[in-house]
């Protein structure tokens, strides 16, 4: 096999769990997030609703016809630890497992090897006590997530820290928020790699920043700005970003919302080109259940960036759609295109996807993906085929 | 030869060789930690950016992402027998490196004015992967271990 052809290979397995979130919950008529997440944007820590619901809609065998009630094996680690009511806890472990071609000095592939990387191994855990709420989590990861790191490993293996922040309620329709955590913007997902996501540097995979946050969820309105202070977990001072995002949506109907975002950071130096940068982004989003099971997840996003005095018109976009065949079981298209500078001769990037997803029991998912494309927006990349698959567990 | 080998992702993480610079910093006997910038084409590095010259040369000599140290290590030994000087100013890679220089021909790696990307983490810790796997274990074993007897629950 001519190592010039496009590669293709399968990521055997990922074991992890619902640190994420799962927009498609249109579908069963779920506009908001807060229901099941302590974060009012969704992912992360679940509540004890969102773990409920966990065990009772998303696997097969379960769904909302079922009936039945999950009792104690729902808490954290089946109900093993006798948590006080106030204290959410969850452990969140995820890994992954693939080959790695080895090639000879013509770069031809010869052979595979095994690779094995723990993605997420998180615990995470939240408190309520009266108008107060608070949420954090520690992990390690031993690739990736750097900007979530609080140790400073160059073995890859590292201790992480993706939020901890408290917050205090005024009334039922406002939450306000300080620490570390996810930028408001967009639609949440866990798929980091999205360009929507990964370009505006809005995933919760380790993006999140320190700051301010006001939260507001009353009845079909749910809007968040955070006011960004920057990633205390990057140093020096001169790469944290400075700046706010946010969102403000709508679900006029149970089936549908529609939203903007907003995000302009500013820094010193840049992470990634060490200049000085302004970045914007701004968008519609919409979740949209059309039909009995199936959601569409649409964003697009403008973007613009003044790079050392070099300005530039960029665009992002993503459209998904979900059909859940049967119950617990999930066929997803995903189409995206990202180009940095609209305004340059080169071309963006585009990536065709098709998932399933198979919520097997509670508590566990296996999913496989096949996609044609790039993994970054960066224009000029060649497309390449990649294939994965996952296997998700969360206590 | 394909332009990356970043073979598979997963949707919590991309593919990162974090290692690299360092194993560089060593092979190459470099007086620094070089930028991701030797080889990617932004200074956060990450997947899909390896794309300056220099790594080119070494993905033709066997190199793959995603924190294969071994094929790093084999792919500058290569270069060296091979004396590669990719920004052809007379002065090998290997050597260009050794003395702080970019092997792209770019600004210095090692001078005053040399660009140096973000450092992450506010801890200097975790030498090896036991080191946290062993905390976040004694966390879940201290949480265990406060159990109540299942009498003392109802």
């Amino acid at each position: 096999m001519m190592a010039s052809a496009a590669l293709f290979t399968v990521a055997l397995f990922s074991l992890g769990g619902p640190a994420y979130a799962y927009p498609w919950m249109i579908a069963h008529d779920y506009t908001g997030c807060a229901q099941c997440h302590v974060d009012p944007s969704g992912a992360g820590l679940l509540t004890d609703y969102g773990r409920a619901l966990g065990m009772q809609l998303l696997p097969t065998g379960g769904g909302e016809a079922s009936g039945e009630t999950p009792g104690p094996e729902k808490d954290f680690l089946r109900g093993a630890i006798d948590l006080p009511s106030w204290l959410l806890m969850q452990a969140d472990v995820r890994s992954l497992g693939y080959p790695m071609p080895t090639t000879d000095a013509a770069g031809d592939i010869t052979g595979w090897s095994g690779r094995f990387i723990l993605m997420q191994s998180d615990l995470r855990s939240g408190f309520k006590a009266g108008d107060f709420v608070g949420a954090a989590s520690l992990g390690v990861v031993s690739d990736g997530a750097s900007a979530a790191w609080i140790s400073s490993s160059d073995s890859g293996w590292n201790l992480v820290a993706r939020e901890y922040w408290a917050g205090w309620r005024p009334s039922k329709a406002l939450l306000v928020r300080a620490g570390r955590m996810n930028l408001p913007f967009g639609v949440r997902t866990e798929e980091h790699t999205q360009y929507v996501r990964a370009i505006t540097r809005t995933s919760t995979n380790a993006d999140q920043q320190g700051g301010v946050a006001v939260a507001v969820q009353r009845k079909g309105l749910r809007a968040e700005i955070l006011g960004i202070a920057g990633n205390p977990q990057v140093s020096p001072d001169a790469f944290r970003e400075r700046g706010y995002a946010g969102f403000a949506s709508w679900a006029p109907k149970k089936n549908i919302e529609v939203g903007l975002s907003s995000l302009i950071t500013t820094a010193e130096a840049d992470i990634g080109t060490l200049a000085p940068r302004t970045r914007q982004a701004h968008g519609p989003f919409v979740r949209w259940s059309p039909l009995d099971g199936v959601a569409v997840l649409a964003e697009a996003d403008l973007l613009r960036s003044a790079d050392d005095g070099l300005t530039s018109t960029g665009a992002a976009s993503l459209a998904e759609v979900d059909w859940e065949l049967i119950n617990g079981v999930h066929v997803r298209g995903i189409g995206q295109h990202c180009d940095t500078d609209l305004g340059d001769a080169e071309a963006g990037v585009a990536t065709a996807w098709l998932a399933g997803q198979w919520f097997i029991v509670p508590r566990v998912d296996l999913r496989v993906d096949v996609l044609h494309g790039t993994l970054q927006c960066a224009p000029g990349l060649d497309p390449s085929w990649y294939a994965l698959g996952q296997l998700h567990f969360y206590l | 030869m394909p332009p990356f080998f970043a073979a598979a992702l997963a949707l919590g993480t991309a593919w990162a060789s974090p290692s690299y610079p360092a194993v560089l910093q060593d092979t190459a006997g470099m007086s620094c930690t070089p930028s991701c910038i030797v080889c990617h084409a932004t200074a956060a590095g990450g997947a899909g950016t390896a794309s300056q010259p220099f790594v080119g040369a070494l993905f033709a000599r066997g190199l793959v992402g995603g924190g294969a140290d071994e094929t790093l290590v084999s792919a500058l030994g290569q270069l060296d027998a091979d004396a590669v000087d990719t920004d052809g100013d007379g002065q090998t890679d290997l050597d260009a490196l050794a003395a702080g220089a970019d092997p792209n021909g770019g600004a210095d790696l090692c001078g005053a004015g040399a660009l140096t990307g973000p450092t992450y983490g506010c801890l200097q810790a975790a030498p090896s992967p036991t080191a946290p796997v062993l905390a976040l274990g004694a966390l879940l074993l201290t949480l265990t271990r406060r159990r109540r007897p299942l009498s003392a629950r109802r």
